[in-house]
């Protein structure tokens, strides 16, 4: 008897189909005699081994079978990404089967538990049953464990996300957006941009989708979770992943080269619209789990920030470009940045770009000033306490040290008002000393960080952008003050956020740059770029030559422009380091007036009122003179000082000279007939033109017109130069087609074209005179510097074979003290090399000799 | 044709330099700006053939060189030496020393030069740009009457056999 119930009891566990059979009498019958023998414990294990390997073997093999991802879906599931057939896949393959397990194993929990209360007798406790459900349970967890389907959180995530998508779209449709959402409509953004608030519009899943299909999103949760809670944390995670990848998707999609409109907000609204309300239908969250959704909404909201601050980061360069048009994208950066630790990314992924896209020699320097400059302020919006610009700009700085030209180029930038319209950068720094001197300090924050202002509306649209930043809770309460709309708490409220939402902490960097004296003022961008060098005085040198330059080439006495550049510049970086420049200014003012007393006539009486020639001829001669002080000056430098002036042009200066003299005694003039400017009319072969040339091309012209051709040696000898100087000073008429260059084999002629040569020479000759300034450049004027003690230098390697660059810059500062020896190393070496390409010192590694 | 010619107004021309001839605090600190002063019209003059450089971080003793002149048996020839001044000079001449061996009737195998302006004929007057010079010129000519060196005072008078012996000597010296 007892044997014949054991095997009912065994068939009935492995719901074993000859027992439906049965009859309910007899079953009960042979429970009771079991439940006699006590054998309930030994009939519980029966159940389970006989699920294990019947029933759930079956259930847990069909089921991963039907997860078994196909091999050409495999690097789709791995990456994450959408694709058509996975996602047919998921559907209608792991989907359901996933569903079916979870069924069979609920039913056969139903059945094991129904088996263990018969199998216990009435007096023992539901505890035990329970007991063995939970055993139950851990089996079923075990072999999901050791044998479910291996990639079941991928896949679940796979079909998370066909869910959303599917919910996405649903979502958009309902705000009127008819685009495929492959599609970057900007439609949407500026719908989300049109809602005042953030909580409006957002509908429930089951609005949307209808019950259905939210019921469905929900089972899939629901019924791991039963099936086994560890499944259901699978699930979980599994839509966490998806919504995500969502996020960084929509992120990419709504937001990637975008710069000229604000994204974080609108992302941020359509992050609670569809990926948080689709949470809350996946996971069934009602509307009592506030924390739970709270703690969601913070993860996908933290799941923006970063998304997009790694976008916008990425895009760094070009959006600093694109400044100031790109300033919605930098705000939105600055909050994301509050809301991530993202700094160091941002330094590391700048600098990369930096180097790549801008340091290198194909960039001109008149760009990477730009760029430079764009990066000051780009980054003194984004990080007000300028650490991350002090980090980012390490590199650029050091590359511009190396150019020559930065200081030049700086400096036009300062002085050039952008007249010319040459770009928009052009004069950005002139509009920076402009605003200096109208005394406003810099505010780069002005933009992102509105003064508190009682007349706008906490959930003004301005505000906005912090209100994201702050907390939920702090929107909650800012939310029920504007219900209650009392002005007065708003106000202060209001102030109250601003107060300390303006407060920034400084970004972990700090511990870089902490050690160095920072805690500069930012905002001081010519104080930046001034600082490339470490010194004004370089600058201060560059301007003071490329002024005289601009004087010299002047051929009137308006110098307006200049002076108020003067100004400006007075203003940053005070009177007296600008004092040399104020006075070529000023003897600027003062020709204007010379020139004017000296070509009227005398008063009658003067002894100078008699010579009625000279008179005449200087109220008439069309020269003007510019008389400067050369101690203010910089050195004049060319290779031609002296030369012979034609002589009529001689005799009107020389008369000019003279009257100077009379009127200024005992002051007296010197020409210097090698820098000024000639503009004069050209008549050649029946065509005139207007040129402005420099003196001496202008004399070599002049004696073209004794003769017809001149051999160049004895035109140089006329003129008074050398004949290289003459070949380079004629190159400007040949380009002209006034005169051509023969070589007649004994040496070189130049002669008059006639009408009939062709005049092709325009691109033959290299004019080299365009870069033949009168000033000497600083550079230059550093070299010249270390010309005194190139005889010491000579004199020591006279007297010792070898001596390392050490050793001379040390026995210089020792024994040199007229002039006192005061160069750096640097400029040490820099001399040494220049000496020895002219083959008079030769190096060795480390240590000069004497050739 | 009009001309925007430029001049230059010197001003005020000759800074007067005061050349204040401040006290000396010590002994050696007038001689080194002395000796500092002579550096300097040495380095300005570059008068061929002759050299000298303060020896690295000491300027009391200076290292020279003397280039035997043109028409000479010394010519091509460069010799090294030392001048060591004390802290009364320039009231005392320097010691100066051949530091290559030289063949010459007045130095001896030690270096030791027989020149009168170094011994009984020194006066201040005389400078480092003298003595090089001096020694230069006794390079050519030397004062056979009270040799040092005995066998080059011998052999002077043939030049030919003069020139061989000193340029063996001289390679010997100078590998």
């Amino acid at each position: 008897m007892a044997v014949d119930a054991w095997c009912l009891a065994r068939s009935l566990a492995a719901n074993d189909p000859s027992t439906s059979a049965l009859s309910a009498k007899d079953v009960d019958e042979a429970f009771a005699t079991l439940r006699r023998s006590n054998c309930s414990d030994v009939l519980e294990r029966a159940f389970l081994s006989a699920f294990a390997s019947g029933v759930g073997k079956d259930a847990l093999e069909a089921w991963c079978k039907s997860c078994e991802v196909p091999a050409t879906l495999v690097r789709a599931l791995n990456d994450g990404v959408s694709d058509e057939r996975l996602d047919a896949w998921t559907r209608e393959r792991a989907a359901p089967a996933t569903l079916k397990f979870a069924e069979i194993v609920e039913s056969e929990r139903c059945r094991a538990r129904a088996f263990s209360s018969r199998a216990r007798s009435e007096n023992e406790t539901s505890a035990s049953v329970e007991a063995f459900v939970r055993v139950f349970d851990a089996e079923v967890g075990a072999m999901v464990c050791a044998r479910g389907p291996p990639r079941l959180s991928a896949i679940l995530s796979a079909w998370y996300r066909v869910q959303a998508k599917e919910y996405d779209r649903a979502v958009r449709r309902r705000w009127g957006e008819t685009s495929d959402d492959e599609e970057n409509d900007l439609m949407e953004t500026n719908m989300l941009e049109r809602q005042g608030t953030i909580s409006m519009d957002i509908a429930g899943c089951a609005e949307v989708m209808g019950l259905l299909w939210s019921a469905a999103t929900a089972e899939m949760r629901t019924a791991l979770a039963k099936c086994h809670e560890s499944l259901g944390r699978v699930a979980e995670n599994a839509a966490a992943r998806a919504l995500g990848g969502c996020v960084q998707q929509h992120v990419v999609r709504r937001c990637e080269g975008a710069f000229d409109a604000p994204k974080l907000r609108a992302t941020l609204r359509w992050v609670r619209a569809v990926p948080l309300e689709f949470f809350k239908t996946a996971l069934s969250l009602s509307a009592n789990d506030g924390a739970a959704i709270d703690s969601w909404r913070g993860r996908l909201e933290y799941a923006v920030y970063e998304h997009l601050g790694a976008l916008r980061i990425h895009e760094l360069f070009d959006i600093i470009v694109e400044y100031p048009d790109s300033l919605p994208a930098i705000t939105d950066l600055r909050t994301c940045l509050q809301n991530t630790m993202l700094h160091s990314v941002l330094v590391d992924s700048f600098v990369d770009a930096t180097r790549s896209r801008l340091l290198h020699a194909g960039a001109s320097t008149v760009d990477i000033v730009q760029q430079y400059i764009g990066t000051i302020k780009t980054l003194l919006e984004l990080d007000p306490s300028g650490v991350v610009l002090e980090l980012v700009s390490g590199p650029i700085k050091e590359y511009l040290r190396e150019r020559k030209d930065t200081i030049r180029c700086v400096v036009t930038m300062l002085t050039d008002d952008g007249g010319g319209g040459e770009g928009d950068g052009e004069g950005a720094l002139y509009a920076e000393l402009g605003r200096l001197a109208r005394g406003e300090s810099m505010e780069f924050a002005e933009s992102s960080v509105p003064a508190p202002n009682p007349s706008v509306g906490l959930m003004d649209a301005d505000n906005l952008d912090r209100m994201d930043s702050i907390t939920a809770e702090m929107v909650a309460i800012a939310a029920t003050i504007t219900e209650d709309a009392h002005e007065d708490d708003i106000v202060q409220t209001q102030q109250v956020l601003s107060g300390w939402d303006a407060w920034e902490p400084e970004p972990v960097e700090t511990e870089a740059a902490a050690s160095r004296g920072r805690r500069r003022k930012g905002g001081d961008i010519i104080g930046l770029l001034v600082g490339i060098y470490g010194s004004k005085e370089l600058f201060i040198n560059e301007y003071r030559t490329m002024l005289a330059e601009k004087l010299l080439a002047k051929t009137t006495y308006d110098t307006d422009r200049e002076m108020h550049a003067l100004e400006l510049l007075k203003l940053r970086f005070g009177e007296g380091s600008l004092h040399n420049c104020e006075v070529m200014l000023k003897d600027f003012a003062d020709s204007k007036r010379t020139n004017a007393n000296i070509k009227v006539q005398p008063t009658t009486g003067t002894p100078s009122a008699k010579d009625r020639r000279a008179n005449d001829i200087l109220m008439h001669t069309p020269v003007e003179a510019t008389i400067v002080s050369s101690m203010f000056w910089p050195a004049f430098s060319t290779d031609v000082t002296d030369f012979k002036l034609p002589q009529e042009i001689q005799e009107q200066m020389d008369l000019y000279a003279k009257r100077y003299h009379q009127i200024k005694a005992p002051r007296k003039m010197e020409w210097r007939p090698a820098l000024g400017i000639v503009v004069m009319d050209v008549t050649h072969n029946d065509r005139t033109f207007e040129v402005s040339v420099n003196p001496l091309q202008a004399t070599i012209l002049h004696h073209f017109q004794r003769a017809e051709s001149w051999r160049a040696s004895d035109l140089a000898h006329e003129v008074g130069v050398s004949v290289d100087a003459l070949r380079r000073r004629i190159a400007v008429w040949i380009n002209h087609g006034v005169l051509i260059e023969r070589n007649d084999g004994q040496g070189v002629v130049y002669a008059l074209t006639e009408l009939t040569d062709e005049v092709d020479a325009m691109d033959g000759v290299h004019n080299d005179d365009e870069h033949i300034s009168g000033v000497v450049t600083a550079e230059e004027s550093a070299a010249a510097g270390m010309m005194v003690y190139e005889q010491y230098v000579m004199g020591m390697l006279t007297n010792f074979p070898s001596l390392s660059l050490d050793r001379i810059h040390n026995m210089l500062k020792m024994f040199v003290v007229d002039p006192v020896y005061d160069k750096s190393i640097e400029d040490l070496e820099q001399f040494l090399l220049g000496l020895v390409a002219q083959d008079k010192l030769s190096a060795d590694g480390t240590s000069f000799s004497k050739k | 044709m009009s001309s925007n010619g430029t001049s230059t107004i010197a001003g005020t021309s000759g800074t007067t330099k005061t050349n204040a001839s401040d006290v000396p605090t010590s002994d050696s600190a007038a001689v080194a700006r002395r000796l500092q002063s002579e550096l300097m019209s040495l380095m300005t003059s570059a008068d061929s053939g002759i050299s000298a450089f303060p020896d690295g971080d000491n300027i009391f003793s200076w290292v020279g060189t003397i280039e035997g002149a043109a028409g000479t048996c010394y010519e091509n020839l460069k010799y090294r030496l030392t001048l060591s001044f004390a802290n009364d000079y320039p009231f005392k001449a320097p010691t100066v020393k051949f530091e290559t061996p030289c063949f010459h009737p007045n130095v001896d195998q030690y270096g030791n030069i027989c020149l009168d302006i170094l011994k009984e004929k020194w006066s201040p007057v005389y400078n480092v740009r003298t003595i090089l010079l001096s020694i230069q010129s006794l390079l050519g000519e030397p004062n056979n009457d009270s040799p040092l060196n005995v066998a080059a005072a011998q052999l002077w008078a043939s030049p030919e056999e003069y020139k061989k012996v000193l340029l063996k000597k001289y390679k010997e010296s100078s590998p």
